[in-house]
């Protein structure tokens, strides 16, 4: 009902998806799967979010669930990963998160007092 | 890539495809992606940005969503949130791209 815009992230990709919080996450992978284009279907893209309880895991979405219920609101961000073999069956890629660059550049960090004098 | 999007890549190399509709609510991508030329960025509908950093350019993406969502309507206009850090690079990038 609502209309939400979520970030799909894998690798240095990030697509922004717009999507309706009534949609089930099928239909999310099949706009997904419509995005990146060649030919990609949504039954070898898997969607993940990162586990609430530990660090580093990630919960994989199971296709007729409910974005609503799963409670994934606007400027959510999923994983997602694709099968290794093209079959949805078969293995999967690992969840690989690359962090954006930080904004103060860290060679900065440490300064060279050589040669001023101190008191 | 789908014929209605539009791939924004920032310095460091991470890409952001978002819709047509929301990247010519910039006046800069909007001229590049439709100049009258063969442009490399109209053709690949691909636009680098060698000197925005992803974090900027990603919150650039989200605002050119949030400006579509509420051009022209009478809803309550919710804020749009900024970090104070990103704030200064943000100013500069939105700057260049007029929007």
């Amino acid at each position: 009902m609502v209309a939400i815009t979520l970030r799909a992230k894998r690798l240095k990709q990030v697509y922004f998806v717009s999507a309706d919080t009534s949609d089930t996450v099928l239909a999310l992978k099949g706009k997904l799967a419509k995005m990146v284009g060649g030919g990609k279907e949504a039954a070898t893209i898997r969607l993940q979010v990162p586990a609430k309880t530990e660090q580093g895991k990630f919960n994989v979405l199971e296709d007729p669930a409910v974005l609503e219920q799963l409670g994934i609101a606007d400027d959510a961000v999923v994983y997602f990963i694709y099968s290794i073999d093209g079959t949805p069956d078969g293995n999967w890629e690992p969840v690989q998160i690359i962090e954006f660059e930080s904004l103060n550049d860290d060679g900065d960090e440490t300064v060279d007092l050589k040669g001023k004098g101190h008191a | 890539m789908a014929d209605d999007c539009v791939k924004l890549i920032s310095a460091d190399g991470f890409e952001f495809i978002i819709d047509r509709k929301c990247a010519m609510a910039s006046g800069t991508i909007k001229n590049m992606l439709s100049s009258p030329g063969q442009f490399t960025e109209a053709v690949q509908n691909e636009v680098t940005f060698r000197d925005i950093k992803a974090i900027v350019l990603e919150k650039v993406c989200k605002y050119l969503y949030y400006k579509v969502r509420y051009s022209n309507t009478k809803d309550e206009i919710p804020e749009f949130p900024i970090d104070v850090e990103v704030a200064l690079e943000l100013l500069m990038a939105a700057d260049f791209l007029d929007c």
